[in-house]
Protein backbone atom coordinates (compact mmCIF):
# COMPACT_ATOMS: atom_id res chain seq x y z
CA UNK A 1 0.00 0.00 0.00
CA UNK A 2 1.01 3.15 -0.71
CA UNK A 3 2.32 5.38 2.08
CA UNK A 4 0.78 9.24 2.35
CA UNK A 5 2.82 12.12 2.97
CA UNK A 6 0.82 15.77 4.28
CA UNK A 7 3.26 18.82 3.46
CA UNK A 8 2.55 21.75 4.94
CA UNK A 9 4.05 25.04 3.76
CA UNK A 10 2.82 28.26 2.83
CA UNK A 11 5.33 28.49 -0.28
CA UNK A 12 2.94 27.18 -3.55
CA UNK A 13 6.75 26.36 -4.77
CA UNK A 14 8.00 24.44 -1.64
CA UNK A 15 4.52 22.49 -1.68
CA UNK A 16 5.15 22.09 -6.13
CA UNK A 17 8.89 21.03 -5.45
CA UNK A 18 8.10 18.18 -2.45
CA UNK A 19 4.98 16.66 -4.02
CA UNK A 20 7.23 16.50 -7.58
CA UNK A 21 10.27 14.73 -5.03
CA UNK A 22 7.81 12.76 -2.74
CA UNK A 23 5.59 11.54 -5.89
CA UNK A 24 8.42 10.18 -7.79
CA UNK A 25 9.71 8.59 -4.81
CA UNK A 26 6.46 6.85 -4.50
CA UNK A 27 4.42 8.13 -2.31
CA UNK A 28 1.00 9.19 -2.23
CA UNK A 29 1.49 13.19 -1.70
CA UNK A 30 -1.04 15.93 -0.10
CA UNK A 31 -0.79 19.23 0.75
CA UNK A 32 -1.68 21.88 2.45
CA UNK A 33 -1.14 26.00 3.09
CA UNK A 34 -0.78 26.78 6.62
CA UNK A 35 -1.15 25.58 9.67
CA UNK A 36 -4.50 25.49 10.22
CA UNK A 37 -5.52 23.71 6.57
CA UNK A 38 -2.92 21.40 7.78
CA UNK A 39 -4.95 20.37 11.34
CA UNK A 40 -8.17 19.75 9.41
CA UNK A 41 -6.29 18.21 6.64
CA UNK A 42 -4.93 15.84 9.41
CA UNK A 43 -8.21 15.51 11.14
CA UNK A 44 -9.92 14.16 7.65
CA UNK A 45 -7.32 12.30 6.95
CA UNK A 46 -6.99 8.75 8.31
CA UNK A 47 -4.05 6.96 6.77
CA UNK A 48 -0.97 9.58 6.87
CA UNK A 49 2.06 8.24 7.88
CA UNK A 50 3.91 11.40 7.72
CA UNK A 51 3.42 14.96 8.08
CA UNK A 52 6.82 17.00 6.47
CA UNK A 53 5.49 21.10 8.48
CA UNK A 54 6.88 24.55 8.10
CA UNK A 55 7.57 26.59 11.18
CA UNK A 56 6.69 29.97 9.75
CA UNK A 57 3.65 29.71 8.21
CA UNK A 58 0.33 32.75 8.58
CA UNK A 59 -2.72 31.99 11.02
CA UNK A 60 -1.41 28.67 12.32
CA UNK A 61 2.60 28.40 12.90
CA UNK A 62 4.04 24.70 12.44
CA UNK A 63 4.66 24.76 16.09
CA UNK A 64 0.93 25.51 17.14
CA UNK A 65 0.34 22.97 14.42
CA UNK A 66 2.66 20.52 16.21
CA UNK A 67 1.15 21.43 19.40
CA UNK A 68 -2.59 20.94 18.51
CA UNK A 69 -1.86 17.68 16.81
CA UNK A 70 -0.02 16.01 19.57
CA UNK A 71 -2.45 17.26 22.20
CA UNK A 72 -5.11 14.97 20.77
CA UNK A 73 -4.09 11.26 22.17
CA UNK A 74 -5.33 9.82 18.36
CA UNK A 75 -2.16 11.15 16.92
CA UNK A 76 0.39 10.48 19.19
CA UNK A 77 2.37 8.26 17.05
CA UNK A 78 2.31 10.18 13.82
CA UNK A 79 5.63 11.13 12.93
CA UNK A 80 5.51 14.84 11.83
CA UNK A 81 9.01 16.54 10.43
CA UNK A 82 9.73 19.62 10.48
CA UNK A 83 11.02 21.34 7.34
CA UNK A 84 12.28 25.04 8.04
CA UNK A 85 14.81 28.16 7.71
CA UNK A 86 14.39 28.33 11.69
CA UNK A 87 17.84 26.72 13.30
CA UNK A 88 17.94 27.66 16.79
CA UNK A 89 18.34 25.25 19.46
CA UNK A 90 15.65 26.10 21.79
CA UNK A 91 13.09 25.99 19.36
CA UNK A 92 14.10 22.67 17.80
CA UNK A 93 14.33 21.79 21.84
CA UNK A 94 10.25 22.78 21.71
CA UNK A 95 9.56 21.07 18.96
CA UNK A 96 11.12 17.58 20.66
CA UNK A 97 9.57 18.12 23.46
CA UNK A 98 6.12 18.81 21.46
CA UNK A 99 7.10 15.49 19.75
CA UNK A 100 8.07 16.19 16.38
CA UNK A 101 10.12 13.18 14.99
CA UNK A 102 12.59 15.54 13.89
CA UNK A 103 13.95 18.52 12.32
CA UNK A 104 15.38 20.03 8.82
CA UNK A 105 16.88 23.14 8.12
CA UNK A 106 16.27 24.82 4.32
CA UNK A 107 17.48 24.45 2.30
CA UNK A 108 18.29 21.02 1.91
CA UNK A 109 18.94 18.43 -0.90
CA UNK A 110 16.41 16.54 -2.67
CA UNK A 111 18.18 12.95 -1.69
CA UNK A 112 18.51 13.53 1.77
CA UNK A 113 15.07 14.64 2.01
CA UNK A 114 13.95 11.52 0.25
CA UNK A 115 16.59 9.07 2.29
CA UNK A 116 14.76 10.71 5.74
CA UNK A 117 11.40 10.38 4.09
CA UNK A 118 12.17 7.00 3.59
CA UNK A 119 13.96 6.40 7.05
CA UNK A 120 10.61 7.90 8.81
CA UNK A 121 7.78 7.07 6.82
CA UNK A 122 9.40 3.53 5.36
CA UNK A 123 8.31 3.10 1.22
CA UNK B 1 26.19 55.50 17.44
CA UNK B 2 27.69 53.72 20.42
CA UNK B 3 30.19 50.54 20.24
CA UNK B 4 27.93 48.37 21.05
CA UNK B 5 25.40 49.24 18.51
CA UNK B 6 28.19 49.53 16.13
CA UNK B 7 28.93 46.11 16.62
CA UNK B 8 25.83 44.90 16.61
CA UNK B 9 25.64 46.42 12.95
CA UNK B 10 28.90 45.14 11.81
CA UNK B 11 27.82 41.83 13.19
CA UNK B 12 24.80 42.17 10.91
CA UNK B 13 26.43 43.44 7.80
CA UNK B 14 29.06 40.30 8.06
CA UNK B 15 25.92 37.77 8.41
CA UNK B 16 24.16 39.56 5.36
CA UNK B 17 27.16 39.33 3.51
CA UNK B 18 27.72 36.06 3.95
CA UNK B 19 23.99 34.84 3.09
CA UNK B 20 23.94 36.53 0.29
CA UNK B 21 27.00 34.90 -1.26
CA UNK B 22 25.62 31.58 -0.09
CA UNK B 23 22.13 31.84 -1.87
CA UNK B 24 22.82 33.87 -5.10
CA UNK B 25 26.78 32.81 -5.88
CA UNK B 26 29.96 34.30 -4.36
CA UNK B 27 31.07 36.16 -7.03
CA UNK B 28 28.17 38.02 -6.74
CA UNK B 29 29.16 39.85 -3.24
CA UNK B 30 30.46 43.17 -3.67
CA UNK B 31 34.20 44.09 -2.59
CA UNK B 32 32.93 47.10 -0.83
CA UNK B 33 30.15 48.39 0.84
CA UNK B 34 28.02 51.36 -0.10
CA UNK B 35 24.85 53.26 1.17
CA UNK B 36 22.58 54.73 -1.13
CA UNK B 37 23.35 58.33 -1.92
CA UNK B 38 20.46 60.39 -1.07
CA UNK B 39 17.92 61.10 -4.16
CA UNK B 40 19.55 58.15 -6.00
CA UNK B 41 16.94 56.70 -8.63
CA UNK B 42 17.07 53.17 -9.34
CA UNK B 43 14.29 52.37 -11.95
CA UNK B 44 14.38 49.23 -13.45
CA UNK B 45 13.28 48.50 -17.12
CA UNK B 46 10.64 46.09 -15.86
CA UNK B 47 9.39 45.32 -12.80
CA UNK B 48 11.45 43.95 -9.72
CA UNK B 49 10.63 41.91 -6.89
CA UNK B 50 10.71 43.48 -3.96
CA UNK B 51 10.72 40.96 -0.70
CA UNK B 52 9.86 42.31 2.56
CA UNK B 53 10.99 40.60 6.19
CA UNK B 54 10.60 41.97 9.78
CA UNK B 55 12.90 41.18 12.33
CA UNK B 56 12.77 41.68 15.83
CA UNK B 57 14.67 40.55 18.81
CA UNK B 58 15.61 41.70 22.35
CA UNK B 59 19.09 43.39 20.70
CA UNK B 60 17.77 44.60 17.15
CA UNK B 61 14.26 44.97 15.07
CA UNK B 62 14.44 46.01 11.81
CA UNK B 63 13.49 44.85 8.15
CA UNK B 64 15.35 43.57 5.87
CA UNK B 65 14.73 43.89 2.11
CA UNK B 66 15.76 41.97 -1.30
CA UNK B 67 15.07 42.82 -4.59
CA UNK B 68 15.56 40.57 -7.12
CA UNK B 69 14.67 40.40 -10.82
CA UNK B 70 11.86 38.40 -11.98
CA UNK B 71 14.06 36.38 -14.82
CA UNK B 72 16.58 35.54 -12.35
CA UNK B 73 13.56 34.67 -9.47
CA UNK B 74 12.28 32.28 -12.38
CA UNK B 75 15.35 31.04 -13.75
CA UNK B 76 16.38 29.43 -9.68
CA UNK B 77 13.09 27.69 -9.22
CA UNK B 78 13.10 24.45 -7.81
CA UNK B 79 10.90 23.35 -10.92
CA UNK B 80 11.32 25.33 -13.86
CA UNK B 81 9.32 25.77 -16.52
CA UNK B 82 8.57 28.37 -19.52
CA UNK B 83 5.01 29.07 -17.95
CA UNK B 84 5.54 30.24 -14.92
CA UNK B 85 3.35 33.19 -13.80
CA UNK B 86 4.00 36.39 -11.84
CA UNK B 87 2.10 34.50 -9.31
CA UNK B 88 5.02 31.85 -8.97
CA UNK B 89 7.73 34.09 -9.27
CA UNK B 90 6.26 36.63 -6.59
CA UNK B 91 5.72 33.32 -4.01
CA UNK B 92 9.17 31.67 -4.85
CA UNK B 93 10.87 34.94 -4.07
CA UNK B 94 9.48 35.57 -0.64
CA UNK B 95 10.84 31.70 -0.03
CA UNK B 96 14.00 32.50 -1.13
CA UNK B 97 13.69 36.11 1.15
CA UNK B 98 12.94 33.71 4.41
CA UNK B 99 15.55 31.33 3.15
CA UNK B 100 18.22 34.06 3.38
CA UNK B 101 16.48 35.73 6.25
CA UNK B 102 16.80 32.24 7.92
CA UNK B 103 20.23 32.14 7.22
CA UNK B 104 20.60 35.41 8.92
CA UNK B 105 18.85 34.50 12.06
CA UNK B 106 20.96 31.46 12.52
CA UNK B 107 23.80 32.88 12.47
CA UNK B 108 23.14 36.28 14.50
CA UNK B 109 21.88 33.80 16.84
CA UNK B 110 25.15 31.87 17.18
CA UNK B 111 26.78 35.41 17.83
CA UNK B 112 24.48 36.29 20.76
CA UNK B 113 22.16 38.53 18.86
CA UNK B 114 18.67 36.81 18.94
CA UNK B 115 15.59 37.82 16.35
CA UNK B 116 12.93 35.99 14.99
CA UNK B 117 12.37 36.50 11.57
CA UNK B 118 8.64 37.37 10.29
CA UNK B 119 6.72 36.11 7.17
CA UNK B 120 7.99 37.43 3.82
CA UNK B 121 5.64 39.80 1.25
CA UNK B 122 6.64 40.55 -1.89
CA UNK B 123 5.85 42.81 -4.40
CA UNK B 124 6.57 43.89 -7.92
CA UNK B 125 7.74 47.51 -7.84
CA UNK B 126 9.79 49.87 -10.26
CA UNK B 127 10.34 52.66 -8.00
CA UNK B 128 13.36 53.65 -6.25
CA UNK B 129 15.31 51.83 -3.83
CA UNK B 130 13.38 51.44 -0.34
CA UNK B 131 13.68 54.05 2.18
CA UNK B 132 14.77 53.48 5.71
CA UNK B 133 12.22 56.22 8.06
CA UNK B 134 14.41 54.58 11.83
CA UNK B 135 15.10 57.68 13.71
CA UNK B 136 18.87 57.81 14.53
CA UNK B 137 21.06 55.66 15.93
CA UNK B 138 18.80 53.62 12.64
CA UNK B 139 21.06 52.85 10.28
CA UNK B 140 20.44 52.42 6.35
CA UNK B 141 22.78 49.78 4.84
CA UNK B 142 23.14 49.02 1.00
CA UNK B 143 24.70 45.48 2.15
CA UNK B 144 24.63 44.10 -1.50
CA UNK B 145 24.59 45.22 -4.99
CA UNK B 146 24.86 42.74 -7.22
CA UNK B 147 23.76 41.90 -10.76
CA UNK B 148 20.77 40.35 -9.55
CA UNK B 149 19.90 40.82 -5.99
CA UNK B 150 20.56 43.78 -4.10
CA UNK B 151 19.58 43.54 -0.10
CA UNK B 152 18.85 46.20 2.32
CA UNK B 153 18.85 46.63 5.59
CA UNK B 154 17.13 49.40 7.75
CA UNK B 155 17.67 47.93 11.85
CA UNK B 156 17.66 49.75 15.05
CA UNK B 157 19.67 48.45 17.93
CA UNK B 158 19.04 48.69 20.98
CA UNK B 159 20.65 51.10 23.37
CA UNK B 160 23.53 49.29 25.05
CA UNK B 161 22.91 51.22 28.42
CA UNK B 162 19.88 48.90 29.04
CA UNK B 163 21.93 46.33 28.51
CA UNK B 164 21.86 43.28 31.55
CA UNK B 165 24.61 40.81 30.10
CA UNK B 166 26.95 40.36 27.93
CA UNK B 167 25.37 38.52 24.61
CA UNK B 168 24.82 34.89 25.53
CA UNK B 169 26.35 32.39 23.71
CA UNK B 170 23.60 29.85 21.89
CA UNK B 171 23.66 27.44 19.73
CA UNK B 172 21.99 27.17 15.93
CA UNK B 173 21.80 24.17 13.71
CA UNK B 174 22.71 25.47 9.85
CA UNK B 175 21.67 24.67 6.85
CA UNK B 176 20.51 21.28 5.22
CA UNK B 177 20.99 19.53 8.55
CA UNK B 178 19.13 17.02 9.21
CA UNK B 179 18.05 15.80 12.62
CA UNK B 180 16.15 12.90 13.41
CA UNK B 181 14.57 12.91 17.49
Amino acid sequence: MTKKVLVVDDSRSVRDSLFELLSSGGYDVVTAEDGLDGVERIERTTDLSLVICDVNMPRLTGMDLLRRVKSQPAYAKLPILMLTTEGRAEVIREAKQLGACGWIVKPVSPNNLLATVRKVAGL
Amino acid sequence: MTNQQEWVFDEIDSVIRTCCGAMFGPERVPSAWASPEPGTEVRATSPDLFSFIDFEGPDVRGMLVLRQRKQDVLASHPLPRLDRSDADALDWASERANQVAGRIANRLNVKGVSIQIGLPATVYGRTNDPVCDFDPPARFVLTYEGESVRAYLCARVRDPNSATDDPPVRRSTSEGAILLF
